[in-house]
C-alpha cells in the first residue's frame, strides 16, 4: 500500500525531484567553487550560506508539488476512496520529502566538509555542531513548507503575515533575522562556532518544525480533510485584492513604522556646544573653556568631513568627561532610546591626544551615517584607513613618511600579514584585525587611501570615499540588490579607473621603497608571542597559566609596558570593548609567567592576547586576538 | 500502521449478529456539519444480491450517508454493519470488500486507464488484472488514454471498472449518471443490473431520478432532510401509497335577490361563486393510514396516505370520495415535498 503510494508520487513528481537533484547539484558546485577561490583562507563552511537558500527553495518545492498540487487538483478524494487511512497519505508525502530533503542537506554538508578539512581542524564536537545546525534547519524548512501547504490559497496570506511580522518585529525591537532562530542556525556563527550547541535555537527550531508538522496533521484529518479541501480551492477574484491589500497593508505599516523609529536627540543637561557648526552638533560636558574649545574643534573637523563626504546630516556627538581614564581611553555610551554618540574620555589629562579622540569620533559617526553599511568586511579597509586619514588629511602629495608613526603601521602590518595582493585579501579585514589589531590594519587603511590618492588623483579618491562611507540610504533590498548586482571591487574600478589587483599591486610598489628607508625602526619593532594553558579538574573551575616569550633586547620607543588583555565573552561574542578587558601587566622580569587570578568555569568564552605599547607607532602591538572556550 | 485483515468475521456479541441476508445495514446515522444535520437517524437495510435504490433530493443527505458507509466521513453517532460486522466506522479492511464509484471523479490527470488500473490494483490484494483489462474491452475505454482525454461518460465507466475489478461484494455508486447523456445513462444501469443479474452482486445507487429506481433498482430508499422516509420493495410501495381526492361539491341552494332595474346601463355586480360543503375526510384518525401529504385546493381535498395495512386499499371508500393510485413519482413527491414557495 505504502510502495503504491510512493511509486504514485515518485511518478507524478519526477521533475521535481529532479529539479531538487540540480539544485542539490548546484549547491555541490558552489561549494566546490567557493572552495577553490577561497584557497587556504577562511573558512570554507561560509559557502554551506547558499547551499541552506537552495536548501529552503527545494523545500518550497516539494511542499508545493507534493500538497498543494495534490489538494489544489482535489485528487486526494480520489486517494480517500481507496482503502487507505488519510493519515497514511499524509505521513507517506512527508517522510519522502522529509528524506529527500534531508538527502540534499547531508550530500552537501558532508561535501563542505570534505572540503574545509584542508583548513579545518575537525574535532567530534565540531562536526556534531554543525550536523545538528544544519539538518535541524533542514527538517524546520521542510515542515514549514510542507505544513503551510495545507493552507492552500492561504499559504500567500501565511506568507505575507510571517514575512510581515518578522519584518515588523526586528524593525521595532531592533533585532536582527540572523540572530533569531531558525535563521540563526545557518548565520554567521554556524563555521566558526566549535564548541557550544546552540541548544536554545535548536529548541526553538525543532519546536516550529513540530508545530507545522502538527499543523499538516491537524488541516489534513480536521472534519474528515474537509478543511483542507476548502482551502485547497483556487484563489477567488475576492481573495486576490484582499492578499494585496493585506501585502501592501503589512509593507505600509513597516514603512511608517521605520519612517517614525527615528530616535530624538540625547539631551546633556549642561554642557558646552559648538558655536558656528552647519551639520556636526558637538556638546563636551562639563562646561569649561578646554570644554568649549574642543567642542569648537571637534565640529569645525566634523563639518569639513560632512563636506568632504558630501554628509547632510550626522548624529550628534556628545563627549562626556571621564577623568579616572588614561589619556588613551575612550569609553562609548549606547543610546537605546535616544540619537546620538557618546564618548567619554579624559579630556583634561596632559597626555590626551585630540587626533585620537578624531579617530574614534570619526568611525563612530560614519557608522551611525552609513546605517551600519560602510562596516562590511569587503569594504571595511576604507573606513578603517578614513579613521587616520581623515585626523591626519594634508597634502596629498606629500610622502608617505609625513606621519612616520602611521607609515610605521602600515609597514609592520603588512610585514606580519604577508602581502595583500588580490582583492580577497581585503575581504578578510576582520581576520587581519585579529591577528595585528586594529590600529594597525587601521595604519595599513590608511596607505590604501594615500596610495589610492596619488595613483588615482584626489578627486577619484573622495568619489571612491564618497561611495563606501556616506551611504545614507537606509539598508533594503533594493540597496542589496544594487550591492550585489554591482560588487565592491567593480564600483571601485569605475570610480578610480583601475582594477582592485592593479591597484594592490601599485600600493605595494609604493611601500617597498619605505621598507628600505624605514627597515632600521621597523627591525626594532618586536613580534610578540606567548601561551597560554588551561589547567582544572573535570567539572572544577579551570585556572589560567601564561607564559610571555619576550623579545629579547627592545627599545622603549617601539616596546613597553607589555601585558596580558584578556576577558571573557558572551556566546558567539568575540570581540570585547576596551573597558571590558583586563589586563595583567607583564613588564617584570618575575611576571612574565604565572596564573591569572581568577578561576573559570567550563565552557565560559575567553579572549586573549599579549599586548605591549609601541610609542613610535602611537597604538598597541599584540600577539593577536584568540577566541577559546574554558575546557 | 498495519490494516486489519481483509477476511471479516461477525463478532462474538450476538446483539451484533443481524439477518445475514443484509449486506448492509445502517442504524440510527447522525451527522451534523456545525448547526446542520444533514443525516439524522437514518436506518438503512440493503439485502443482498439486490439492487438499492437510494432517492432522494439534491442535498437530502445522500452522500453524505454513502461516505460515511465508505468511511470517508465518520458519523457523529449511528453504527454500520457489513455482512454480519457491526462497526461504528468503515475500516480499511471493509472498504477492500466494496467497489465504490463516487459522485464525481477526481482522477489523477496524467494517469491512463492502464495505470489507474495498475495503482488503484495495489490496494486490493484480490485485485484481478485480467478482469479489468476485461471490463475496458468490454466498455470501450481506450486503456492508454489520459483519463483528463476521457468524456464524462468513459471516466464513469472507468470508475466502475475501478471499483468491480477486484471483485467486491457490495457495490456502492453515489449518482454515477448525473452528468451523463440518455445513452449513456441507460448503457450504464445496464451494466449495473447485469452485474447484479450475473454475479449477484449487492449494488446500492443513489439518485434523484425515479426512472433510474423504476429501471434498476429491487428495493427502494427515499431519504429526505437527513431521514428515511421510506424502504422498502418498489410494487409494495406502489400498492401502499394512494391519493385520496375529494369528488366535486354540490352546492348550497341560496334564493337570488330579484333584479330592480333590467337597464343594460346599469353595472351589474360580480357573480359569487356559491358555497359549498366540505366533506369529512374518511380516514382521519384511521390506524394504519398514514398521511403523507395533503394537495388540497380550495374546490377540493385530495391527501396522499400510505396504507401500512396487511391488505391495503381493500376497504370501500365512502361517496364523495375516489382513490387513484401514483406513479412512482408522485410517490416520491409525496415522500420528499414538493416545496413550491407561493409566488
Amino acid at each position: 500500500m505504502t510502495s503504491t503510494l510512493i511509486r504514485k508520487e515518485l511518478h507524478q513528481h519526477w521533475w521535481a525531484f529532479l529539479l531538487i537533484g540540480l539544485l542539490s547539484l548546484l549547491g555541490i558546485g558552489w561549494i566546490l567553487l567557493f572552495s577553490i577561490m577561497q584557497g587556504q583562507g577562511g573558512s570554507h563552511l561560509i559557502a554551506m550560506r547558499l547551499h541552506a537558500f537552495l536548501l529552503a527553495f527545494s523545500a518550497l518545492i516539494l511542499g508545493n508539488r507534493l500538497v498543494v498540487a495534490e489538494y489544489s487538483s482535489r485528487t486526494q478524494l480520489f486517494l480517500e476512496s481507496l482503502p487507505l487511512p488519510r493519515l497514511r497519505i499524509v505521513l507517506v508525502k512527508f517522510f519522502l520529502g522529509l528524506i529527500v530533503i534531508l538527502l540534499s542537506a547531508a550530500g552537501g554538508l558532508s561535501i563542505a566538509l570534505v572540503v574545509s578539512a584542508r583548513t579545518e581542524v575537525y574535532t567530534p564536537r565540531f562536526i556534531g555542531i554543525l550536523n545538528a545546525r544544519y539538518l535541524c534547519f533542514a527538517v524546520f524548512v521542510y515542515c514549514f513548507f510542507f505544513g503551510m501547504g495545507f493552507l492552500g490559497r492561504y499559504r500567500f496570506v501565511g506568507y505575507a503575515l510571517i514575512i510581515g511580522g518578522i519584518t515588523l518585529l526586528t524593525r521595532i525591537r531592533d533585532l536582527q533575522m540572523s540572530d533569531l532562530a531558525p535563521i540563526h542556525l545557518v548565520g554567521g556563527t554556524f563555521p566558526f562556532e566549535r564548541e557550544v550547541y546552540p541548544v536554545t535555537s535548536l529548541a526553538i527550531t525543532g519546536g516550529l518544525a513540530l508545530a507545522f508538522f502538527l499543523l499538516a496533521v491537524a488541516l489534513a484529518s480536521v472534519r474528515e480533510g474537509s478543511v483542507s479541501s476548502l482551502l485547497g480551492e483556487r484563489m477567488s477574484y475576492r481573495d486576490k485584492i484582499t492578499l494585496t491589500a493585506l501585502i501592501f497593508g503589512i509593507l505600509s505599516a513597516a514603512y511608517v513604522i521605520d519612517e517614525h523609529k527615528t530616535k530624538a536627540p540625547y539631551q546633556l543637561a549642561g554642557g558646552a556646544e559648538a558655536a558656528d557648526t552647519r551639520i556636526a552638533r558637538v556638546t563636551v560636558a562639563p562646561t569649561s573653556r578646554e570644554a568649549r574649545e574642543l567642542a569648537d574643534q571637534i565640529g569645525k573637523d566634523l563639518d569639513a568631513m560632512a563636506d568632504f563626504l558630501g554628509l547632510e546630516s550626522m548624529p550628534p556627538i556628545f563627549v562626556i568627561e571621564r577623568p579616572d581614564l588614561d589619556p588613551d581611553q575612550f569609553e562609548y555610551g549606547w543610546l537605546d532610546s535616544a540619537e546620538g554618540v557618546i564618548v567619554r574620555t579624559a579630556f583634561r589629562h596632559p597626555d590626551w591626544r585630540y587626533a585620537l579622540c578624531l579617530e574614534h569620533l570619526v568611525g563612530d559617526v560614519i557608522e551611525n551615517t552609513s546605517h551600519g553599511r560602510a562596516m562590511k568586511e569587503d569594504r571595511f579597509w576604507v573606513i578603517d584607513g578614513f579613521t587616520l586619514y581623515w585626523p591626519h588629511r594634508g597634502d596629498s602629495d606629500a610622502p608617505l613618511d609625513r606621519d612616520r608613526h602611521l607609515l610605521l603601521r602600515a609597514l609592520y602590518g603588512t610585514e606580519h600579514l604577508g602581502e595583500l595582493r588580490k582583492p580577497g585579501d581585503l575581504h578578510r579585514w576582520f581576520t587581519h584585525q585579529e591577528r595585528v589589531g586594529h590600529e594597525i590594519t587601521a595604519g595599513i587603511g590608511w596607505s590604501l587611501l594615500r596610495v589610492l590618492e596619488q595613483e588615482a588623483g584626489a578627486d577619484a579618491a573622495r568619489n571612491w570615499m564618497r561611495t563606501v562611507l556616506a551611504t545614507e540610504r537606509s539598508p533594503s533590498l533594493i540597496s542589496a540588490y544594487r550591492d550585489w548586482e554591482t560588487p565592491i571591487d567593480t564600483r571601485f574600478q569605475k570610480i578610480t579607473g583601475m582594477s582592485l589587483p592593479e591597484f594592490l599591486g601599485r600600493w605595494n610598489e609604493a611601500l617597498d621603497p619605505w621598507r628600505e628607508t624605514l627597515a632600521e625602526p621597523l627591525e626594532k619593532l618586536p613580534t610578540i608571542q606567548g601561551k597560554l594553558e588551561f589547567e582544572g579538574e573535570e567539572g572544577a573551575t579551570t585556572q589560567v597559566h601564561y607564559d610571555f616569550s619576550p623579545p629579547g633586547e627592545t627599545d622603549p620607543e617601539y616596546f613597553t609596558r607589555p601585558v596580558l588583555l584578556y576577558g571573557e565573552t558572551a556566546p558567539f561574542e568575540v570581540q570585547l570593548p576596551e573597558s571590558q578587558l583586563k589586563r595583567h601587566p607583564l613588564a617584570s622580569e618575575e611576571s612574565r609567567e604565572g596564573w591569572l587570578p581568577e578561576t573559570w568555569g567550563s565552557g565560559t568564552g575567553f579572549t586573549w592576547t599579549f599586548a605591549a605599547d609601541s610609542p613610535a607607532l602611537r597604538c598597541r602591538i599584540i600577539s593577536g586576538w584568540r577566541h577559546t572556550h574554558i575546557p | 500502521m498495519t490494516d486489519a485483515p481483509a477476511t471479516v468475521t461477525p463478532t462474538d456479541n450476538p446483539e451484533s449478529l443481524t439477518e445475514e441476508s443484509s449486506a448492509l445495514r445502517a442504524i440510527g446515522l447522525r451527522k451534523r456539519y456545525g448547526r446542520v444535520s444533514v443525516v439524522n437517524g437514518l436506518d438503512l437495510e440493503v439485502p443482498r444480491g439486490k439492487i438499492y435504490g437510494f432517492l432522494g433530493r439534491n442535498g437530502a443527505g445522500k452522500t453524505t450517508t454513502i461516505r460515511m458507509l465508505m468511511g470517508i466521513l465518520k458519523p457523529d453517532r449511528g453504527e454500520i454493519e457489513f455482512f454480519g460486522h457491526r462497526t461504528r466506522r468503515t475500516t480499511t479492511a471493509l472498504k477492500r470488500r466494496i467497489g465504490y464509484v463516487s459522485q464525481s471523479q477526481h482522477f489523477y490527470p496524467w494517469m491512463s486507464a492502464r495505470q489507474l488500473g495498475r495503482f488503484v490494483g495495489g490496494f486490493y490484494p484480490n485485485w484481478d488484472t485480467a478482469e479489468y483489462d476485461r471490463l475496458l474491452r468490454v466498455l470501450e475505454i481506450p486503456p492508454d488514454r489520459r483519463s483528463s482525454q476521457l468524456s464524462g461518460g468513459m471516466r464513469m465507466k472507468l470508475a466502475l471498472a475501478l471499483a468491480l475489478a477486484h471483485h467486491p461484494d457490495l457495490l456502492i455508486l453515489d449518482e454515477p449518471t448525473a452528468g451523463l447523456d440518455p445513452v449513456a445513462q441507460r448503457e450504464f444501469l445496464e451494466i449495473v443490473k447485469n452485474q447484479s443479474r450475473n454475479h449477484g452482486r449487492t449494488t446500492l445507487f443513489s439518485t434523484h431520478r425515479i426512472d433510474e429506481v423504476e429501471r434498476a433498482a429491487d428495493k427502494v430508499g427515499i431519504i429526505d432532510e437527513g431521514v428515511m422516509r421510506y424502504e422498502g420493495d418498489l410494487d409494495d410501495l406502489r400498492a401502499e401509497v394512494r391519493r385520496l381526492v375529494e369528488m366535486p361539491r354540490k352546492p348550497i341552494a341560496v334564493p337570488q335577490p330579484t333584479e330592480p332595474d333590467e337597464s343594460d346601463d346599469a353595472p351589474k355586480p360580480p357573480a359569487l361563486p356559491l358555497p359549498t360543503v366540505r366533506r369529512e375526510n374518511p380516514l382521519a384518525g384511521h390506524d394504519g393510514y398514514e398521511l403523507l401529504r395533503d394537495e388540497s385546493v380550495p374546490e377540493r381535498q385530495q391527501l396522499i396516505y400510505r396504507c401500512t395495512l396487511p391488505s391495503p386499499w381493500m376497504a370501500p371508500m365512502p361517496d364523495g370520495w375516489r382513490i387513484e393510485p401514483l406513479s412512482l413519482e408522485d410517490i416520491f413527491m409525496a415522500y420528499a415535498g414538493l416545496r413550491v414557495a407561493e409566488v
